[in-house]
Formats: structure tokens, sequence, C-alpha cells
């Protein structure tokens, strides 16, 4: 249950998306101070270090999939970035707030890395198919085409920005190498784009009525 | 549309033993008559209880407690149902004895866990999964004629049943030994929730004096008064009634009577108790005319008169309290005999105290105020008082101590959940994580999902919709959000569930009619029950309600639209392959030397 109370979230108007550090570190109080948390893990206490896998790992996770690994080179990315921190953890010190800032990075670095390797293996944007068949989609087929057809920027971009708890600005851009000043046009340009497809599929998209 | 949930159900899985031997034995004529007799035993054990016979396998037989419905003692329904089973097989084998010249052993083995399961809206429910897989093993594991508990099973139940702990043993495909418990007896008495010991009261002052006051003019006016007690499951209503009962023996006698939650006549049960307390204590007189508890019948004319002529002959000497715990579970004729004495017990000193969940109300056709008299509604702890209990139950269970004011606001003043938590915690040995949500304990999540999963379709479906708009919400976003069937209506079913408690009305400032969730929990298992697809089309719906036809609306400042619409991307594109996490991911030890 702790994980769909974060995934359906309260309404938690100014935090729910995209909040700035100050706002995250003020919405969540004394929960994450990252640079204690960092501390203690570097003094080797263990259920710091866990609560530090526990605030990032998603963000690891969405990095290296919103880089286009598969599943099993996902979990291989997210492996090697811990174990970067874990060597790095003392050296960091300066960077204990900005942590999530630095995994993100590495997590993209050590991604580009494996998909350098030439083992890249997820397929890229489903090319759009004939219009003529879409008109017999089902509501499933439909719903999943959005996703699908949704420019590969916007769904990198959606990927990061989905993540629980929600990242900071610093943290998208560091994920997907991109000027933090941008981050906030961008997630709002994906979601109109997204918005605007799901509502073309309206009439069609109905809930259920179970 | 049928739609698979996971959701949390207790298996019974027994199985003939030393069948095989049994078919060399016996011609197969008579060997087909004592296992169709053994069947039709066991179906009617298990349904008895609540259990669906999901299937006869072989010789073996799964019975399922928890679908199509749950309800919060599925466990001790299950458990109750294998021990009467191993009872009624005593009986057949008499019989099979003397026919066939031979008797049945049956081995049997009860878990409690997630399994996925139709919902049963069409009636349909299959279950399957690792639930059901253990307890066939712990079946196998059992001695012939022995009931074996799972230990998911058994901390639901330790309370109401005497077992003991058999060796753990492993099992193929399993890295964790399994952990099981021999039953020996289930203790407390048949159709009663297992009420567990309570701890001392914290608070409550308030509704103890109100209560005080009330036999107070009883007393004075030698009048009949009912005190109806309405609250959420878990809030303190049965400990606040003990408690009063405690403090109120001193100056009357205090009967009890216990609604059972099922097990055939709950009025005939309530009756009984009274009676058979009523003759422990009456004058000599009343006594002889008690004679036969037992005898009690349900007769309007007859019990009805004849309780309140009882009643008021010993009101006469002292008086008398008379406390109805879960009156929710009552029947009609229970509301009607209550009803009376209070209208019609005339000159005595007679408190009528109930303790009810607010659903009561929905049963109540005609009586939409409740009862007559004073209605109290019994609201959560408020933060300090939480956190008082919870720091009372975590010492002596060698928590933390900063986990009190953690289980105190996640509990959000629900003392039994409070309770639950720290039984839970200890028993999983719980590691706390600074910034992680606690665990929501298995009878806990019992509580929540039969809440939810008693209300009628409708009901049901508008707690979803209100669900994914969030704790709080208003009526017109349900609407905007609801199907076209079902808008009309939204307003009426929202009361409902209002009157029902599972929502609140929460704000009207702003000219909309507000409600929120009774608890968080409530509307974090209302969430997970909708498909991740129906999910994201909800949310989509959402942003479009709260944005409005300008597609450009979304600046980037609307923070709820962007909310809806990242959680309908976030749920399709889980649904497209691009699933969450892992939930441990690599977490690597971090050894210092």
């Amino acid at each position: 249950m702790s994980v769909t109370a974060q995934e359906g979230g309260s309404v938690r108007c100014g935090t729910v998306l995209a909040p700035t550090p100050l706002a995250r570190k003020a919405s969540m109080g004394a929960r994450f101070d990252e640079r204690r948390l960092a501390q203690a893990a570097a003094a080797g206490d263990q259920r710091a270090w866990d609560a530090l896998v526990d605030r990032f790992g998603e963000l690891v996770w969405s990095t290296a999939r919103a880089w286009g690994l598969s599943p099993e080179q996902g979990a291989d990315a997210v492996q090697v970035t811990w174990l970067r921190l874990a060597e790095q953890l003392d050296r960091l010190q300066d960077q204990y707030e900005w942590l999530g800032v630095w995994l993100a990075a590495t997590a993209r670095r050590e991604s580009l890395r494996l998909l350098g390797a030439g083992q890249g293996t997820e397929p890229g944007p489903e090319p759009a198919s004939d219009p003529a068949a879409s008109a017999g989609l089902s509501r499933d087929g439909l719903l999943w085409r959005v996703v699908r057809e949704l420019p590969e920027r916007c769904r990198r971009v959606l990927r990061i920005l989905m993540t629980t708890p929600p990242p900071s600005h610093e943290e998208v851009a560091a994920a997907l190498d991109l000027p933090v000043a941008r981050i906030g046009d961008l997630r709002a340009h994906c979601l109109r784009d997204f918005r605007g497809r799901m509502a073309q599929i309206r009439i069609k998209t109905e809930p259920r009525d179970s | 549309m049928e739609r698979e949930v996971r959701k949390t159900v207790s298996v019974v899985f027994s199985d003939v033993a030393g069948s095989t031997t049994l078919a060399e034995q016996l011609d197969p004529e008579s060997l087909r008559r004592a296992m169709t007799r053994y069947f039709e035993v066991a179906r009617q054990v298990h349904e008895r209880h609540g259990g669906v016979v999901e299937k006869f396998i072989g010789d073996a037989v799964l019975a399922v407690f928890g679908v199509p419905r749950a309800r919060e003692d599925d466990a001790l329904r299950a458990v109750r149902a294998a021990a009467e089973l191993r009872e009624a097989l005593s009986a057949l084998n008499a019989d099979l004895e003397q026919e066939l010249e031979v008797s049945l052993a049956v081995r049997t083995g009860v878990n409690t866990g997630l399994v996925l399961a139709g919902d049963g809206r069409d009636g349909q429910a299959f279950v399957g999964g690792d639930t059901v897989n253990v307890a066939a093993r712990l079946e196998r594991a059992a001695p012939a004629g022995q009931v074996l508990v799972g230990s998911s099973t058994y901390r639901l139940v330790a309370d109401a049943i005497r077992a003991e702990p058999v060796p753990a043993f492993r099992v193929r495909g399993r890295l964790e030994p399994v952990h099981a418990y021999r039953l020996l007896q289930v203790t407390s008495p048949a159709g009663t929730p297992s009420r567990r010991s309570a701890p001392s009261l914290v608070g409550r002052t308030g509704e103890l004096a109100t209560l005080q006051a009330a036999l107070d003019r009883v007393v004075s006016r030698r009048t009949c008064q009912l005190v109806t007690v309405l609250g959420d499951p878990g809030v303190g209503k049965s400990r606040l009634l003990e408690e009063f009962a405690g403090r109120a023996r001193a100056q009357a006698v205090v009967l009890h009577g216990q609604c059972p939650p099922y097990g055939g006549a709950p009025t005939a049960a309530v009756v009984g108790q009274l009676v058979e307390q009523l003759a422990a204590v009456a004058p000599g007189q009343l006594r002889d005319s008690l004679a036969d508890p037992a005898a009690v019948s349900i007769d309007p004319q007859g019990v009805f008169g004849g309780l309140r002529l009882l009643f008021e002959a010993l009101a006469a000497e002292r008086p008398v309290v008379v406390i109805v715990d879960d009156l929710h579970w009552a029947e009609p004729d229970l509301l009607d005999l209550l009803d009376y004495l209070h209208a019609f017990a005339s000159g005595v000193r007679l408190l009528l105290l109930i303790a009810a969940r607010e659903q009561l109300l929905d049963s109540l056709p005609g009586r939409s105020g409740g009862f007559g008299g004073i209605t109290m509604a019994l609201q959560p702890l408020p933060a300090a008082q939480a956190a008082e209990l919870a720091a009372r139950l975590t010492r002596p269970a060698g928590l933390d101590a900063g986990m009190a004011p953690l289980i105190a606001a996640w509990a959000e003043g629900n003392p039994l959940f409070v309770k639950e938590q720290v039984r839970h915690l200890v028993a999983e040995d719980y590691r706390h994580r600074p910034g992680a949500d606690l665990p929501v304990p298995p009878a806990v999540e019992a509580l929540v999902v039969a809440q939810l999963d008693r209300l009628p379709p409708d009901q049901r479906t508008a707690l979803e919709l209100a669900s994914v708009l969030g704790r709080s919400f208003d009526w017109p976003a349900v609407a905007a959000v609801a199907p076209d069937r079902l808008r009309p209506r939204v307003g009426a079913l929202l009361l409902a569930l209002a009157r029902r408690g599972l929502i609140r009305v929460a704000d009207n400032r702003h000219g909309q009619d507000g409600f929120m969730f009774s608890h968080r929990l409530l509307r974090d298992a209302a969430y997970r029950a909708i498909p991740k697809q129906e999910r994201a089309v909800l949310h989509a719906r959402a942003a479009e309600r709260l944005a409005g036809p300008a597609l450009d609306a979304l600046g980037g400042a609307d923070e709820a639209v962007a909310h809806h619409l990242g959680q309908a991307y976030r749920h399709l594109a889980q649904l497209a392959g691009d699933e969450p996490p892992p939930r441990a991911p690599a977490v690597l030890l971090r050894r210092r030397t």
C-alpha cells in the first residue's frame, strides 16, 4: 500500500510534479534530510543507506528506462550507479545536498555507456500505423498508441517527471542532460501534447461502467 | 465487466489422508458414495462460515474466504470452518463405519495472502497463486486429522485460537521456510468477532461523562434512556462501553449483548445472551421464569413483552444497563426490540446502550435519524492522545520510542489501527527507514477492504471515482469523471457514502459540496482497486475538467491539472511496458571494516 499511496498522490498542489528543490525541502520537512542521510551512510549506517535507496531508487531506474534501456539492462545500470555512489560517497561530501542530481547524472552516463556498448534493444517509437487500421482499434489499443506515438523526447521527459517521489528540476535536467531552465517549458509542452492526444480519443475512452 | 483484483483472502485446503489406500480397500461405488457424502459435508461447513468452495481437485477441497466480498474476519472464519470440518467428520465417520466399514481422515491447511481473483461482480471468482500453493503444502505437511495454520493466518486469529508452532519446513520454489501452527482449539465462541485484549483507555473523558450523565438521569428520573454510540471500525466503541460498564457496575446491573457477524439468527443470539445473564442476577421469582434461556424464541409478542417485563422487574430493584454491541450486524427484529423497549419500558431505571458502525443508519429505513434518544458520534482520538496510546503500546513491545508519533499519525487517531500497527511492526521486526511509509498490517487491510466490499456496486464505483481525485474532492468533480449513467445520481451516492461514514462532508467554503475520505487507507484501497487503465482514463478526465476547454490552459502553473495528466501518463506508460522499478532496487550491503 505504501507504493500506491504515492502513486495516486492526494492532490498536493504545488509539490506534485516538479517542485523546486526549496519547495520540496519545505514540503517534506526533515523527512528527506539528504545531507544527514548521506553522512550517516558514509559512516556505515545501513538504514541511512537504505533510506537513500528508497528515496532515489525510482529516479535512478527511471533515468535508465528513459534512455531506452531494457528492464534487464536497466537493472544493470541501477546496480552500477549505486556501486559508484558506494565507492565515492566519502569524496562527495560537498554534493550531499545534490545527491539526487549526482545519481541522475551518473545513471544517465552509465545508461549511455551500456547503450554505447551496442546492446540497445529497446524499440523506438512505433511507426504510425495505417489510419484506416486505427479506426478499428479497441479502446485499449488507442490508449496504448497515445503513449507510443508521443514524441520520444516527451516520453523521456514524462518518464522522469512521473518518478515517485517527484524529482526536482535539477534532477530531471541531470537525468536527461538538458538545461535546468528548459524543464518547466518542456514539461508544459509535453503534458499539453499528451492532453491533446487523449482529448482526441475521448469519445472512445469514457470510463468503463463497472 | 469482470475485472481481476488483487485481494487478500484466506483459503482452506483439505484432502483425505490415504485416499489411495481407501481406493484399494473399497469397491469404486462405495468409495464414491463415501466421498460424495464427505464433499457435501465440507461444502455445508464452509458455506455456513461464509466460504466459497472454489473447486474439488481429486479428493481435495479448496474453499476460499473473502470472495466475492472480503470480510474483516475472513481468517477466523476459515479457521473455524477447518475446525468444524474436523468435528463434522467424526459424525460422518460414525455413519460411514456402520454402512461401509471405513472412516475418513482429513488433513487441512489454512493460509492467508494475496491472490488474483475475479471481483465476483458477475458471481465468478477464480483464485490462484502462491497463497493457494502454500495452503496445499500445509495440508500435505499436516498429520491425518490435523489442521495446520500458516503464520499469516495465525497472526490474524492468534487471540481467538489455541495452537502450537510446528517446526518450520521448506517447500520447493520458496526461499523462505514456511512457518505453521497446529490448531488445537478455537477459543472464541462461534459467531463472535475476535476482540483483542484492550489496552488501557486513553482519552474519552467527555464521552464517559456523557454516558454517566445518561445513567444518572435514568436513576434520578426512573426512566428509560437510549444512547447510540456510532463510529468507524476500530475507533473504540467497544472499548468505551467496556470502560463505562466497569464503572457502572458499582451502581447498576450491567448486561452485555453482542451481535455476531454471521451464523444464523443474531437476534436470538443477543436475546439469549441477555436472558442468560439476567437469569444469573435475577431475584428468585424471576429466575424461575427463566428456567430455560435456550428456549427463548423470537415471537414478537411473547419475547418483546416478556423481556420488557423482566427488565422492568429487575429495574425495580436496581438500575439496569443493557449494552448491545456491533448492532450493525443485527437484523430488523432486534432493532425493533430495542425500539420497543425504549418506547414502552416505563417507570424503570433502564439505560439501553448501543454501539454500531455508521452503516447502521443505512439499515434503518424510516429511522433516518437513528433511534430516538441520544446519538454519540465517536471521533478518532486527537493526535496527542493517539500518540500517547502508541507510546504506551510501543514501550513494552520494545519498539523505538520515535515510532510512536509516526504510528499515531499513520493511524489518524484510530486506536485499533494503532494497536494493530504496533503488533505488526513487532511481528515483522520492522526497521524503519527515514521517510518511508509505514506498512499496512493485514488486519487493518482486511478491515478497510471489507468496508469497500460491502458497498452496493454504484456506491462502490462512486467511491472509486472520488479516489482518483484525491483524499479531498467535491461533488462536481466526481460527477465530471463519472460515466453518463451515474452522473445524475452522484450526489445521492456521495451522501449515502457519507452516511456510512466512509467519507465526510469537508468543506463548503467555495459553495461546492466538499467531501473527504474518512481515512487515507480507505482512499488508497479504493484507488488501488481500479485497474490501471481505468485510472489513466479517469485522471485524464479529471485534468480535462480542471483545465477547461482551452488546450493552452496548461501554462505550467496549474499543478492539479499537471498532476492528473501526469498520473494518466504514468499508468498508461506502465501498461505500455514501462513498468515501475522492482520494489527493492539494488540494495547494496555496504559493510565497513
